[in-house]
């Protein structure tokens, strides 16, 4: 499963769950070729590939006791889901969809390998006109070649 | 020194309503594109939840209608179907006297 993937398939997720916390959110792939509400009035929850780190080949240990260096590695993938809101909102909005959103991630869906997540403060974002927090989930995943 | 009639002879018509149901009958106004001093944006800027096409407009209107006092949940509708919420607005004095409105509007856009 590549980065993009895992995007793109916590995109498809979130976007068709019905979640009353969910209910006036609006889950996108982050750069889409579309026109941006202004004012933004409704949450706005925008996925994109944060970072992708690629580790060394993993080892594996023979029944002889023998370690063999094995064409697997492990692929971190930082996948970011910043939370845009109204700018007449205080920010504790997005920390609750941060909450519903983190506990989907970590506690849900079993078959992500979840290292960690991320959650920023409450910012102004000039050229979005709204606020904005900056939440990352990392993903492991082991690749073959 | 007001400007009224010559509002009234060249602008636009337009009223402001608000989120409450509130608005003002029509009246006449300025609304014009801001000159922009760089071209660097003009095609609009790209965003993580889309492109703002950063539509900003100046707002020459009468002294009557103070947009001074109004937020942003308020908006300015043109005859031509636009609508515009307020980012700045001053009033304009001569001497103790406050001859028009100045402010930037920006465009009310939608989205995809």
């Amino acid at each position: 499963m590549t980065s993009n993937q895992i995007a793109r398939e916590l995109y498809n997720y979130f976007n068709s769950l019905e979640e009353e916390v969910f209910s006036n959110v609006r889950f996108l792939l982050a750069y889409q070729n579309t026109i941006k509400p202004t004012p933004v009035t409704k949450p706005i929850v925008a996925v994109s590939v944060k970072e992708c780190n690629v580790g060394n080949r993993l080892n594996k240990t023979l029944e002889t006791g023998e370690v063999k260096l094995t064409t697997s590695r492990n692929v971190d993938t930082t996948v970011s889901m910043d939370i845009y809101l109204p700018y007449s909102s205080n920010g504790i909005e997005a920390v609750k969809i941060y909450d519903r959103i983190a506990s989907i991630i970590l506690f849900q869906l079993s078959k992500y390998d979840t290292l960690g997540s991320t959650c920023g403060p409450a910012e102004y974002d000039t050229s979005c006109q709204a606020i904005v927090v900056r939440t990352t989930f990392t993903i492991r995943v082991v690749t073959d070649a | 020194m007001r400007i009224d009639k010559m509002l009234q002879k060249y602008g636009k018509s337009v009223n402001i309503t608000g989120a409450n149901g509130w608005s003002t009958p029509l009246f006449h106004a300025f609304i014009q594109p801001l000159r922009y001093k760089t071209k660097l944006y003009m095609a609009g800027d790209v965003t993580p939840i889309g492109t703002n096409h950063n539509s900003v407009y100046l707002y020459i209107g009468p002294p009557n209608h103070d947009l001074t006092k109004l937020d942003k949940s308020y908006s300015i509708n043109d005859s031509q179907g636009n609508h515009y919420f307020i980012d700045r607005a001053e009033k304009i004095f001569i001497k103790d006297n406050a001859i028009y409105i100045w402010a930037v509007i920006r465009q009310i856009t939608e989205g995809d």
